[in-house]
């Protein structure tokens, strides 16, 4: 079944985020501190496919984590739809993450012991919403596993556990949706199904999409492309 | 080796030095079982170890020692002079003073032939000095006590010594003071010797001795002289062992003893079972590094190894923990038991420390090598992980779920056997079938935990998530996602409270039982028994003029001596007891096993010289109403038609009652331990009390108590036995509680990255702290709900099967719903609140990082 463009209860594509990065710089302590990001400066239109490209350790994830609000720049600013995510509370900053963001990951991470419905419902319910089922039953419909919705997730196969993740990360009608190496466990025909999948949702929900990835085929789907490398920004 | 070193790095020592944190609830669980086992064990051990010092030192050298029904005449004395050829022989007797200077302290009193006992006792007199001063000493009402007994008392050569001995005041003189050793060393040196006639006349047992122990010399043949004294004897005399008083003592506080036996050995199981769930975390933790090894070589053999030397290290290092405490543990376990035996039990029992070694050994022995059978099966599963799917989070629980129905089974197979064992008679008196249905029970539980932590998970989710929003699934998701682990941890839970529900009951039972006995025999309106200063049962005797002083002090309408001695039959002690079973025919109040009518079979006993046995003595012997029962008396073995069995929770040991008269004919014994004294129409209990003691001063030193404080004194003992149960029971309970810490702990760091995935899809703190709190409370109400089910089995057990083949006695079932309830609500409480501290560390996961960590 085919999700509506704006689903209800959430934002209007107008009112879709604009991403502005400033000076992003982000250093884990330890006895020799790593800078992961060396002040980055990105900008991404509401509803574009942007497509981060990089090797392991470039710099891709933790700015995903930064914008998707879960990590804490060390000093410049990200913001979302106007709002800046560095100056939220530890209490927005989950509501933001609860409602604003979707996220996907490379190893899928579903709770392997709730079901495909209970892992899809499960923002939702976080947020306290009556209509988790329903919405679940949606979302799995538009990923195709409505028939799998009572297994548990070590029953499925990659591809199909990333597409549970995809319907789990869309529940809350989130208008950013940011996909971390979500190919990188995949085989290339389920790798290019989930991108395919993607990008759909992305057309048809009007959300932004940021991929990151090491593999260029992957970030060709995007509309644009950035690269980064040691913590800086390249244009690629 | 090498290989070897690497593997153990990996999987113990690396993630221990890592999280030793980790390693602390299942070491302080083995510790506590440790620490209660030897300190148990070591009260014990003490306790038979006085019994027998005691035994042994008034036995002193001899061979054999000769008693009979009611002592030895001294007139017997005749068939020992041939000893003389080959041996020597001294009469003894015994008995129990109460001292008179504030202490209210019981003493033995032992009344030897001073000249002639060097023989078999060992004495040694520290002043006056010299050995032969101790003949010149001895005298009319002079005793001898040990240095250790007189500065206690604050006694020196010459000192008066105030005592009761025999219901009567006495002023006895010290006449010198022995070295603690030898004789001196009977009773813990509370031990006051003097001349056999002095002990005859005090206690009342003219023209007898208790015992007369018997010395050979070396190379006389032991056999043929007791042959030789055997064919010698008056009727009615036997032989026995020097040291069988001990045996008879330890059988008398058995039911204490084995009491505290069994909680002891629970709170070990429960250790065990923490080990158990602390292997078996380690082993669902390190699947990932347990599949890597496997994938690049070790052996199932070598994995197994590993983690049976993990099981081996918590095991031994809470076993050195667990003797630490043990020693400090014992102290406390030995007042407390020492005191409750002397107070209640034995008099004159001073329970001296004993050896350490022996219960160390043995609880490290049980600690250690509970802690090795706790891990093997963890360990085993470890050698099942296969190399792949054990990467995958779930799937080791998952290959758990396919067993679920061979655990049902078994489960099932585990109740029958349980139910067949409780159909089982006693081996050799030990309800040994009864025990081995609580293992089963126990074994039934830990089988089918699983499925109950299944079931609950499953039904939970949907009235949680209604209730409590995300973290309610969530929560029930977590419990029923850590099958084996939770499933421990319920075992261990459900395995203290259900014991500790089972004791509840049954105490409640006894005592309740005991309660509606007490109001139905008690039915005279004072007690009269010899004073006996700070104990509580009765010591010593009355004369037996005190009979007929009580009858003729006005206001007393009717007089019940009582007379109760020590007896055995078949080298099994039992109670001979004799009353007027004239007051029973009149006034009833004994009730009878099968409903007889008190009045009737009583006036029946007493005109066709039949015995009333109590109930314990019929399961003991296997004698019932209609049979016949044989006793020892001064002519011989004598028989005796059984008229009736009434109930009795006085003792376990049995008693055979006769009528006074019949008794007094057969016996001679005059003396009597109680009186049972029926107030006049009109006359106040405790206005007649006084006017008893008014009458009595000077004459005779009595113990006097109302009805109602011979009711409350009953109760007060009862409670007072069982209240070293309660502290062992809060011990096992509250190590089960460490078991539920430690198992949300371990799911707390083990699903770090599952937090952080929760964080970064938006549960706020609070919610992840919510479903670990619903974790820790289904895993506490699952117990709970297994515990009740669990504890009416082993109440079952208790009531119907090891109580009355232990003790004999027939308990009414009392249900203390209340009380039941409070322990569960704490419990509950207790679980919910072990998971507050996971929650918390669960809701610090930083999302960031714990995404990272892939």
């Amino acid at each position: 079944m085919p999700l509506s463009p704006v689903p209800a209860g959430s934002p209007s594509a107008s009112e879709a985020p604009a991403i502005a990065c400033r000076e992003l710089r982000k250093v884990y302590g330890g006895a020799e501190p790593v800078v992961a990001l060396a002040g980055v400066d990105l900008d991404v239109s509401s509803g574009e496919f942007l497509g981060v490209l990089g090797p392991s350790g470039g710099g891709k994830s933790t700015l995903l984590h930064l914008l998707g609000g879960i990590d804490r720049a060390t000093s410049g600013t990200v913001s979302v739809g106007g709002r800046e995510v560095g100056g939220l509370s530890e209490r927005e900053l989950t509501l933001y993450r609860r409602r604003d963001v979707g996220m996907v990951f490379q190893f899928f991470n579903l709770l392997p012991h709730l079901t495909v419905r209970e892992n899809v419902e499960l923002p939702r319910l976080l947020d306290g919403r009556p209509d988790a089922s329903s919405r679940a039953t949606d979302l799995l419909g538009r990923v195709g596993l409505v028939h799998r919705a009572a297994a548990h997730p070590y029953e499925l196969s990659g591809g199909e556990m990333q597409r549970v993740a995809i319907a789990r990360a869309l529940v809350t009608g989130a208008r950013l949706l940011l996909a971390d190496e979500p190919t990188g466990n995949l085989d290339t025909r389920n790798g290019e199904q989930v991108l395919g999948l993607l990008d759909e949702i992305r057309r048809e929900r009007g959300v932004t999409l940021i991929l990151a990835t090491h593999s260029h085929a992957a970030a060709g789907r995007a509309d644009r492309r950035v690269e980064i490398r040691d913590g800086r920004l390249m244009a690629s | 080796m090498l290989a070897f070193r690497l593997v153990v790095r990996a999987l113990v020592t690396g993630p221990a030095r890592r999280h030793p944190l980790r390693l602390v609830l299942p070491v302080a669980g083995v510790a506590i079982g440790v620490a209660a086992i030897a300190a148990i064990h070591h009260a014990n051990r003490s306790v038979t170890d006085s019994f027998r010092d005691a035994a042994a030192s008034v036995a002193g050298r001899s061979d054999f020692t000769v008693t009979g029904p009611v002592g030895v005449p001294l007139e017997a004395l005749r068939a020992f002079s041939f000893l003389w050829e080959v041996g020597s022989f001294a009469p003894a007797v015994t008995g129990i003073v109460v001292l008179q200077d504030g202490t209210g302290e019981a003493a033995d009193l032992l009344g030897v032939d001073i000249a002639g006992d060097g023989a078999v006792r060992s004495w040694e007199l520290v002043a006056p000095a010299d050995r032969a001063s101790l003949v010149r000493l001895a005298g009319r009402d002079t005793v001898f006590v040990s240095e250790t007994f007189a500065r206690r008392h604050g006694l020196q050569p010459g000192s008066p010594m105030r005592v009761v001995a025999g219901g009567v005041p006495r002023t006895l003189t010290v006449g010198g003071l022995l070295r603690f050793s030898g004789v001196a060393r009977a009773a813990g040196a509370d031990l006051v010797i003097t001349d056999l006639t002095t002990a005859q006349r005090i206690l009342g047992k003219p023209g007898r001795a208790d015992r007369v122990d018997v010395v050979l010399r070396p190379g006389a043949d032991r056999d043929s002289v007791r042959r030789t004294l055997v064919s010698r004897l008056p009727p009615g005399l036997r032989i026995e062992a020097p040291d069988r008083s001990a045996a008879s003592a330890d059988r008398m506080v058995r039911a204490f003893r084995f009491n505290l036996n069994a909680l002891g050995s629970l709170t070990l199981l429960v250790g065990v079972f923490l080990i158990a769930n602390a292997v078996s975390i380690s082993v669902l933790r390190r699947r990932p590094e347990i599949a890597t090894l496997k994938a690049v070589g070790a052996s199932r053999t070598l994995i197994f190894a590993v983690f049976l030397i993990e099981g081996a290290a918590i095991g031994l290092a809470g076993t050195a923990l667990g003797e630490a405490g043990g020693v400090f543990l014992a102290r406390a376990a030995l007042r407390a038991i020492g005191g409750t035996i002397s107070n209640i039990y034995l008099p004159t029992a001073r329970i001296a420390g004993g050896s350490f070694a022996s219960p160390a050994l043995l609880a490290a022995v049980v600690g250690f090598g509970a802690a090795l059978l706790a891990t093997v099966i963890p360990a085993a599963e470890a050698t099942r992980v296969p190399p792949s799917p054990a990467m995958r989070a779930g799937s080791v629980e998952a290959v758990r779920g396919t067993r679920l129905v061979p655990r049902a089974l078994a489960a099932a197979g585990a109740l029958a056997l349980a139910a067949a064992a409780s159909l089982l008679p006693p081996l050799d008196g030990f309800p040994f079938f009864g025990f081995s249905g609580v293992g089963l029970v126990v074994a039934a539980l830990a089988l089918a935990a699983p499925l109950f932590v299944r079931a609950a998970a499953r039904g939970s989710g949907g009235p949680l998530r209604r209730l409590l929003g995300a973290p309610g699934p969530l929560g029930a998701g977590f419990f029923g996602g850590a099958l084996a682990r939770n499933g421990i941890a319920v075992t261990a839970l459900a395995m203290a409270l259900g014991m500790t529900l089972a004791m509840i009951v049954t105490v409640a039972s006894i005592r309740e039982t005991v309660r509606v006995w007490v109001e139905t025999t008690l039915r005279s309106d004072l007690w009269v028994k010899a004073a006996a200063g700070k104990s509580s049962g009765i010591v010593g005797d009355l004369p037996e003029d005190v009979v007929a002083f009580l009858a003729a002090v006005p206001g007393v309408a009717a007089v019940d001596p009582f007379r109760a001695r020590d007896a055995d039959l078949d080298g099994r002690p039992y109670t001979l007891g004799s009353g007027d079973f004239r007051v029973v025919a009149r006034i009833g109040g004994l009730p009878f096993v099968g409903g007889a009518d008190p009045r009737t079979t009583a006036d029946r006993a007493r005109r066709e010289g039949a015995a009333l046995i109590s109930e314990p003595f019929a399961r003991r012997f296997g004698v019932s109403a209609g049979g016949r029962v044989t006793v020892a008396t001064p002519g011989g073995p004598r028989s005796f038609p059984v008229a009736g069995v009434y109930r009795d929770y006085s003792n376990d040991r049995g008693t055979v009652m006769l009528d006074r008269e019949l008794y007094l004919a057969i016996f001679g014994d005059r003396r009597v331990s109680s009186v049972a004294v029926l107030a006049g129409a009109g006359v106040d209990a405790a206005a007649l009390r006084r006017a008893i003691g008014i009458a009595a001063r000077g004459r005779y030193a009595l113990s006097i108590s109302t009805n109602r404080e011979l009711r409350r004194e009953v109760l007060r003992i009862f409670d007072r036995t069982f209240a070293v149960t309660r502290g062992l029971e809060g011990i096992a309970v509250a190590v089960a509680i460490l078991g539920i810490a430690n198992a949300l702990l371990a799911s707390a760091v083990e699903r770090r990255r599952t937090f952080g995935l929760l964080r970064a899809i938006g549960a706020s703190r609070q919610q992840i702290r919510g479903a670990v709190l619903v974790e820790a409370a289904l895993t506490g109400l699952v117990a709970t709900a297994a515990a009740a089910g669990a504890a009416a089995a082993f109440a079952y057990l208790l009531l119907a099967v090891i109580n009355p083949q232990s003790f004999g006695w027939t308990v009414s079932l009392a249900i203390p719903v209340s009380t039941l309830a409070g322990a569960a609500a704490l419990v509950l409480a207790a679980a919910i609140l072990a998971g507050v501290f996971p929650g918390r560390l669960a809701a610090a996961v930083d999302p960031a990082a714990a995404l990272a960590e892939e």
